[in-house]
């Protein structure tokens, strides 16, 4: 068997906990059922497997590497023979073995309890532990993701982790809950012109999020296992996103998204912001250090090309899906006679030029890794230049100047795009000043002739 | 000549301020102890970690077994074990089950596990305390415990970061002697210390690095040199004896230390270096001892540090 889930087994699952765990269900649930009725003992149980497997157990999967860390001894972990896939499994599913044991515990009486009632959902128990692995794998995930910036403070991390995993979780998580009510049984949604029950497309999609998680967590883990990692992984998450994304229809006017050129048009600019958006989270998240990005140079340079895939930053990936759904997007608005089809294309330039000069000004700032502090000096300096320059320039009555620095949608194609061009050259220009310093500079005493 | 077990090839480390390897080249024979030494920002531990394939070098290669560490590091890592300055215990987890993990995780089949368990704790003095908890140990037992999960799969390559550290006198012999049984063994060990006269004690050759280079890699003992250092006594002084032995074959660098003293470089064997004893007799010398001049590793350090000059100035890339 695994030996990481072994291990885990032998830490989680002492002779004391596994007694413990049911008594403490049992008793809970005893005290739901004994103050209401079967339906109240239901819930409980429901209630004890989301709070065991979200709350607890999106801690656990957080802290089982982010703990090894911690506890020095993630470096045995990866001097070992244990492949990535395994690491990555004993790891998910070992280290949270004890909330499975006790949310499994609580399913015979989630099922009878729910089997009794007239009306309800049967499967909830299976929605909320599809939910439960989303949000362990998600933790995973982010704490690996966490984990290549070689972060100080990990505890603080771990916490970090956990709460953006049960964010993660949540929509999942309500919408078992919200639609487990008969009344909302009958709510359709439609995905690329199809109708499905709301119901069984969140659940549908839980799966298809807690897959892609989990193989998130496995190319992260080839990567902490200095494994050579390609970007097909990357490439592929960059084009389902925003296809799974823009396949939802949108209620064009009713939500009041005033958008033109009908779905289709639509569906390519979803497409293109969820594009958008992967390539900041893939700039923010990706280690950006001039060492990283001098081998990747040199490897290109060098023409090994096949090394210098495994270097390339992924937000360069999803920067290239992200350029070609705003084409798509642009010649959506363009050939599709909307009446405001300039605006759009406008829009799309400008936030693309918006991203060039915010992940130029990220480099500046995080090329010497040494700044642990870039990071949220970037968040800083975006934040200035995103919310306080505009309240000032409002303030000021210049609001024609905001455009400048917030994209706007009706703006004047001049005055939203080329100053952000001056902006993003000069951000350009900051990050390769330091890329000068930084990468060019003789990297120490020359060789002696002694050397060996 | 031995089989190389490790070769490094143009290694080349960055830290974003500051180069750490500068194309260091190496190779380590089989069986033997290399002491890895340097002053501190030497570049061992960083050397050592990309020898294990935790860390990924600019440039450069490294083999281990025939292995690229670099290309397919978990193949790699069931030829080698690493302990580093810190022990990396599941403090919650039994000696057994400690060993039993690490024997898992390096590849061992489970028919083998509980003989290797079996075998290495009665190697490493833990067999009593096999059903311990790995947290209640004293340090020294939990030296031995880390050092058993690194050679419980049998490497060929052991990589010992300070593995002294911390430890009282009595605990540090007993790591001497138990590497030196682990040498004896077929392992090849590759230790990193600050305590020269502990390598000493175990080492057979002596890498040292300085500012991320390698300036000199040579035998320590048991292992003949090109050109060994003889001393020679003489019982009362006489005229010319540095040209006197000079002349000899064989005899380089003659240096007089004293009137009845002289030390040179001698490249021949044992054979030769009697040959030469008898020739000396003969040619009429007073002759009262010929031996060859052992120096401490703690001189051969400073000797070759002194060498290379002064400690150059680490120039930094930071703005």
């Amino acid at each position: 068997m695994n030996p990481e889930f072994v291990r885990n087994l032998r830490l989680e699952c002492s002779a004391h906990r596994m007694i413990a765990m049911p008594l403490i269900l049992g008793l809970l649930i005893a005290v739901g059922w004994m103050s209401g009725s079967m339906e109240s003992a239901a819930a409980t149980a429901n209630t004890a497997i989301g709070i065991l497997l979200v709350l607890w157990g999106t801690r656990l999967a957080a802290d089982s590497v982010l703990g090894e860390v911690v506890d020095r001894t993630w470096d045995s972990q990866r001097m070992s023979a244990i492949g990535p896939w395994a690491m990555t499994w004993g790891k998910l599913f070992g280290s949270t073995v004890y909330v499975w044991y006790g949310a499994l515990a609580c399913l015979p009486l989630a099922v009878i309890a729910g089997a009794t009632q007239a009306a309800g959902d049967d499967f909830l128990p299976a929605r909320l532990y599809a939910s439960g692995l989303l949000g362990q794998a998600t933790a995973m995930f982010l704490s690996l993701l966490l984990l290549r910036g070689r972060p100080q403070r990990l505890r603080l991390r771990v916490t970090l982790t956990q709460a953006l995993a049960i964010v993660a979780t949540l929509p999942f998580i309500i919408g078992a809950v919200l639609y487990s009510e008969p009344s909302r049984a009958s709510d359709h949604l439609s995905w690329y012109g199809v109708d499905i029950p709301t119901f069984d497309f969140l659940f549908a999609s839980c799966l298809v999020f807690v897959a892609w998680a989990v193989f998130g967590c496995y190319r992260l883990m080839r990567l902490e296992l200095q494994c050579r990692t390609g970007l097909v992984g990357w490439l592929a998450f960059s084009v389902f996103l925003p296809a799974y994304l823009a396949g939802i229809h949108i209620v064009v006017g009713r939500a009041g998204l005033p958008l033109p050129a009908g779905r289709l048009g639509a569906q390519v600019f979803v497409a293109f912001m969820t594009a958008l958006a992967l390539t900041y989270f893939a700039a923010f998240t990706e280690p950006k250090g001039v060492t990283h990005l001098r081998g990747w140079l040199h490897d290109l340079g060098a023409r090994a090309f096949g090394r210098a895939t495994t270097r390339t930053p992924s937000w360069v990936v999803s920067g290239i899906v992200c350029l070609g759904c705003a084409g798509a997007t642009v010649a959506a608005f363009l050939y599709g006679g909307s009446r405001d089809a300039m605006g759009f294309a406008v829009f799309t330039a400008a936030l693309l030029l918006f991203a060039v000069r915010d992940i130029a000004l990220l480099h500046a700032l995080t090329l010497d890794s040494q700044r642990q502090r870039g990071h949220l000096a970037a968040l800083v300096y975006l934040a200035v230049l995103y919310i306080l320059i505009p309240a000032f320039l409002h303030a000021a009555d210049a609001d024609e100047v905001v455009q400048a620095f917030v994209p706007t949608l009706d703006g004047n194609p001049v005055a939203s795009t080329v100053p952000v061009a001056v902006q993003a050259l000069a951000a350009l220009g900051l990050a390769a000043g330091k890329w000068r310093r930084l990468a060019h500079r003789a990297p120490g005493p020359q060789p002696r002739g002694a050397a060996a | 000549m031995n089989a190389a077990v490790v070769q490094v090839d143009g290694l080349i480390f960055d830290y974003p301020t500051q180069r750490a390897l500068f194309g260091v080249d190496c190779r380590v024979d089989r069986g033997t102890i290399t002491a890895l030494v340097g002053p501190n920002g030497a570049g061992k531990t960083t050397l050592m970690r990309c020898m294990a394939g935790l860390e990924m070098p600019f440039a450069g290669s490294v083999v281990v077994a025939g292995l690229d560490v670099l290309a397919d590091p978990r193949r790699a890592h069931k030829h080698m074990g690493f302990l580093q300055d810190f022990f990396g215990l599941y403090d919650d987890l039994s000696v057994r089950h400690c060993l039993e993990f690490h024997a898992a995780a390096n590849g061992i089949a489970p028919a083998g596990r509980r003989q290797a368990v079996e075998r290495t704790a009665e190697r490493l003095n833990l067999r009593d305390r096999l059903d311990q908890r790995a947290g209640t140990l004293s340090r020294g037992l939990r030296q031995r415990l880390a050092i058993a999960q690194a050679i419980i799969h049998e490497p060929d390559v052991v990589l010992l970061d300070e593995p002294a550290a911390g430890l009282d006198p009595e605990a540090r012999e007993s790591l001497s002697q138990l590497l030196r049984t682990l040498s004896a063994s077929g392992m090849t060990l590759i230790v990193s210390s600050h305590i020269l006269s502990e390598l000493e004690d175990y080492s057979t050759h002596m890498l040292i690095l300085r500012d991320g280079r390698v300036v000199e890699h040579c035998p320590i003992s048991g292992e003949p040199a090109a050109l060994r250092q003889l001393r020679l006594v003489l019982s009362e002084p006489v005229d010319d004896l540095a040209a006197t032995l000079a002349a000899r074959h064989g005899v380089d660098g003659v240096l007089l230390t004293g009137a009845t003293v002289a030390s040179f470089g001698f490249a021949g064997d044992l054979a030769a270096q009697r040959r030469l004893l008898a020739d000396l007799i003969g040619s009429g010398l007073p002759v009262a001892g010929l031996a060859e001049e052992v120096r401490p590793m703690q001189q051969v350090y400073r000797d070759r540090l002194r060498k290379d000059g002064p400690q150059a100035n680490q120039e930094r890339w930071s703005a």
